[in-house]
């Protein structure tokens, strides 16, 4: 497959999930572009027998997270502590949400349990977004984590007993 | 509770990426091959730092030796000097 091939073939698995993980469109695609990038960059070294629907959605689920990182790192910056621009708790927030996937009609519950998915660790976020929002099944997400199934599992437990006490 | 969340999650509609990204993308890479600097000039740019490095060892070698001759006759000029005294 040709590179154009590649990018036809996954662009939308690529630009949904990075919404899912910041439920803001122009974020969303910037992570697209940085993941085409890095495809394109380690095309040569990606093994033919290797399934490469997990590996795109392995660089993608890690671009998604140094984004946010990126992100509530610039937040939280000494500058803005000390000018107070952004209290501490609101780095870890979205700032600006705007996820075309959700219609008129569910806005209110599904921000609100977004932003609840936002705020939970990185490896619970990662495995609510691939089991529940791209339904993947356990073990393509234990292969895109590199973890095993019974890890998968108990990060979901985990994740719906947080988010049921935020809620 | 949980399950209800888990319900609405399946309400969330899967879009298409825009169109525009792609040539983003094509324009990214062509403007980093441009970027890069050919080899040769690095080579060039190398030897001539080099060859500076080296003139410079070799020049302050030089000037070091020739302080110190002059340091040599300071030293027998004062010693010269003493001697007068000593008369």
């Amino acid at each position: 497959m040709t590179f154009e091939q590649i990018y036809h073939e996954y662009k939308n698995l690529v630009y949904n999930l990075s919404l899912q993980y910041t439920n803001n469109v122009h974020d969303a695609e910037e992570i697209l572009q940085d993941v085409f990038l890095k495809v394109f960059d380690h095309l040569g070294e990606f093994r033919s027998t290797a399934d490469m629907k997990t590996w795109i959605y392995r660089i993608a689920v890690n671009q998604s997270l140094d984004f946010i990182k990126s992100q509530q790192r610039k937040k939280r910056s000494f500058l803005n502590q000390l000018l107070r621009i952004v209290p501490n708790e609101q780095a870890f927030e979205i700032s600006d949400f705007n996820h075309l996937g959700i219609d008129f009609e569910n806005k209110e519950a599904l921000e609100l349990l977004m932003r609840k998915i936002y705020k939970l660790p990185e490896n619970q976020k990662t495995v609510i977004i691939l089991l529940k929002i791209e339904y993947l099944s356990q073990k393509e997400v234990a292969s895109i984590m590199q973890i095993n199934e019974g890890a998968v599992e108990s990060l979901f437990q985990r994740a719906k007993t947080n988010l049921k006490k935020v809620l | 509770m949980e399950d209800n969340n888990m319900e609405l999650l399946k309400k969330i509609k899967r879009i298409d990426a825009p169109d525009h990204i792609y040539d983003q993308i094509v324009k990214h890479i062509e403007d980093r091959k441009i970027q890069i600097i050919p080899m040769y000039k690095i080579a060039i740019a190398v030897s001539l730092l080099l060859v500076l490095i080296a003139s410079e060892t070799i020049i302050g070698t030089k000037l070091n030796k020739v302080s110190q001759s002059s340091g040599n006759l300071e030293q027998l000029f004062m010693q010269m000097d003493n001697n007068l005294y000593n008369e």
